[in-house]
């Protein structure tokens, strides 16, 4: 398991938009996928879930991955939600 | 006359009588299941999101073609809650260890998320909370019920009120009935506000006095003043029957030429009779692309010869001598339907091999019946084409062909009428066919270019994530050049279909290596009509060769941005 915290850039936080990416981007890889915002932990290919946490702008994020290809998926999505979720 | 404020979302005056657009609820009730049912319950629940799946895909599909992809990212997000790993295992939990219906398992389970949205105070947290409610509607009626979830029929054009509506609502409506829209709750950037500006049906919204609305029988939208007027008497309807007669008179002009008088043409893509009922055809050289696999997506079922030939017709005594392209049921990839076997859904990798004519040819007499619809439509008087999609080799033109004859035989042995002079094309959208443009060119009359799949065959990219960067990529144009030029060669016409026609940045990119025919959607005609009528082909057609030759699609982006931009002025 490896995981790494990072803060949310884009304006408006995790909405719907950025959530679809991310969530389109973690259900690309095997292993399990959570996210920790505000003592809450959820599992990250769950757009709900991930809407639940109702994530602002400027908030740090804690992504944990889990399974074969932890090392990548964890690379990849913090890289995706520095790039803004290639939304703005 | 009474007058009721609400906020203008979509622009225009209508006037009609009322009708009141209210979606059946189905109760919910909480029932206590018998171990042996748990299975059966949750394939309900696999269909359920299956079906609506489904529909979610085709109304992507056309969010895509009337708007854009960034509106069609919001389907995606709907799609993907009605996939959602949390909501299916917290269902299967309720169904499994509490024994309760799986009506009320998703009924719980999405409420209680619904309730967590509704409780955060950002915006864009309530504006997503409509999404959710669409989700849960759609889910909840497919568990209920066996027909489509689709909107009730409009028998006469009305002014629609309703609470609230989804674009999907909104997009299942007839719209030659629809003259205005009317809801309690809706906002200037939703969806349905979007639609109803690229559709140009008059639309207001937040209506507190929503409640008078309901008593009336018939309305005055004017989204100009923002206002709604009701109970009034005959000299105030024609005073607003004048005001709709002066605003109809700034039309859009027909173009058919370049500034400097170059001729170009342009068609109009459709994909539902009533979507081409309800356009000007004045507009247009014709139909460039009918995408006839809608009419099974509406069904849910491939509907008969007969029953094809009636929309067919209809759609060729519609365009009133102009041409129409049918393109032949073009399934796969993300366009399917329930009544296919099932199991092939869960199985992607089979959809990307037997999309497009590949699926036709395995199942000879759905695409045989076809044939026979289209030939019938055909008449004398009328230019009926034929169009086979994500063609790759010469055979399956060939088989094709085959089929059509044999269509023909059947027709003239059950001496039905139809016409045997019908073009016969291919859909360039693969890469396998850039390769063989000499050998099939004398077996077909005609290329369309469908840029969007040729895209994602040239960049392997899946269309979820399509880029519509790759628009601007020099490989895209090089390979539409080796289809211009092969039409040349053989006189053949060439014309571009997909989305990159619509996009004026890479339109002038098309213009630019020679392409003089498009088929766009609707919506985009106001745009793509001024660039065409202001654009000079010969100082166009100097970037040429900075577009085949550019290292990137960015590169050609701001080059054709940057062309685009001066025209306004220099043209």
């Amino acid at each position: 398991m490896v995981k790494e915290k990072v803060v949310v850039l884009n304006e408006h936080g995790i909405h719907t938009r950025p959530a679809t990416a991310f969530v389109t981007l973690a259900g690309q890889f095997d292993s399990e996928i959570f996210i920790t915002y505000q003592g809450k932990r959820v599992n990250a290919k769950s757009i709900l879930g991930l809407l639940v946490l109702a994530i602002e702008p400027g908030a740090e994020i804690e992504i944990e991955t889990d399974g074969s290809d932890e090392k990548e998926a964890l690379e990849e999505l913090i890289e995706l939600v520095n790039n803004k979720f290639g939304t703005e | 006359m009474k007058i009721i404020k609400g906020v203008k979302i979509s622009p225009g005056i209508a006037i009609g009588p009322i009708f009141h657009f209210h979606r059946d609820s189905f109760q919910i009730s909480k029932i206590k299941i018998k171990k042996h049912q748990i299975n059966s319950e949750i394939f309900r629940l696999e269909l359920a999101i299956s079906k609506s799946i489904d529909e979610l895909t085709q109304i992507r599909e056309l969010v895509t073609y009337h708007l854009d992809n960034e509106h069609a990212s919001m389907i995606d997000a709907q799609i993907m809650a009605m996939k959602d790993e949390i909501v299916i295992q917290s269902v299967k939990d309720i169904v499994t260890k509490e024994l309760k219906n799986v009506l009320w398992a998703y009924y719980e389970v999405m409420s209680g998320f619904e309730k967590i949205m509704a409780d955060a105070s950002s915006e864009y947290l309530q504006e997503r909370d409509v999404d959710l409610l669409d989700v849960k509607k759609r889910i909840i009626h497919h568990l209920s019920s066996d027909k489509n979830y689709s909107a009730p029929e409009i028998t006469k054009p009305s002014i629609v009120i309703c609470e609230r509506i989804t674009p999907s609502d909104f997009l299942h409506m007839n719209k030659k009935m629809v003259l205005g829209l009317i809801t309690k709750i809706g906002g200037v950037d939703s969806h349905t506000g979007i639609l109803a500006r690229t559709l140009k049906i008059p639309y207001l919204s937040n209506i507190i006095e929503f409640h008078q609305l309901i008593k009336a029988d018939k309305a005055i939208i004017d989204s100009y003043e923002e206002k709604v007027v009701i109970d009034y008497n005959d000299d105030e309807e024609e005073y607003y029957k004048k005001s709709i007669q002066n605003e109809t008179r700034i039309q859009i002009k027909k173009v058919s030429a370049t500034k400097d008088g170059t001729e170009f043409k342009i068609f109009v893509n459709g994909s539902f009779l009533s979507e081409i009922e309800s356009m000007n055809l004045h507009y247009y050289s014709g139909v460039g692309l009918f995408r006839s696999e809608f009419l099974c997506i509406e069904r849910n079922a491939i509907p008969s010869e007969d029953e094809q030939y009636r929309v067919y017709k209809q759609i060729v005594e519609h365009l009133k001598g102009k041409s129409v392209i049918f393109r032949t049921f073009d399934f796969g990839r993300d366009k399917f339907i329930t009544m296919l076997d099932m199991e092939m859904f869960h199985q992607d990798q089979v959809f990307e091999e037997w999309g497009g004519i590949q699926f036709c040819l395995e199942n000879p007499t759905i695409l045989k019946n076809q044939f026979k619809a289209i030939l019938r439509a055909n008449t004398t008087t009328s230019e009926v084409k034929i169009m086979i999609p994500m063609v790759s080799t010469l055979k399956e033109i060939r088989d094709s062909k085959k089929i059509l004859n044999e269509a023909k035989a059947e027709l003239k042995s059950e001496k039905k009428p139809f016409s045997d002079k019908i073009n016969f094309g291919v859909m360039v959208e693969t890469k396998e066919i850039l390769n063989i443009l000499d050998e099939i060119a004398t077996e077909v009359d005609f290329f369309s270019i469908g840029t969007n799949d040729l895209a994602l065959y040239l960049f392997g990219s899946k269309r979820d994530q399509y880029n519509a960067k790759n628009h601007y990529h020099p490989t895209m144009y090089s390979s539409i050049l080796k289809v211009i030029e092969a039409g040349k060669k053989h006189n053949l016409p060439v014309s571009v279909c997909g989305e990159m026609s619509s996009d004026p940045y890479a339109l002038i990119g098309l213009i630019a290596i020679g392409i003089r025919s498009i088929s766009i959607n609707s919506g985009s005609l106001e745009q793509i009509n001024s660039i065409i009528s202001t654009i000079e082909i010969n100082k166009v057609e100097q970037y040429k060769n900075k577009i085949l030759k550019s290292s990137s699609a960015f590169e050609n982006y701001s080059i054709l941005k940057g062309i685009y931009n001066s025209s306004k002025y220099l043209f």
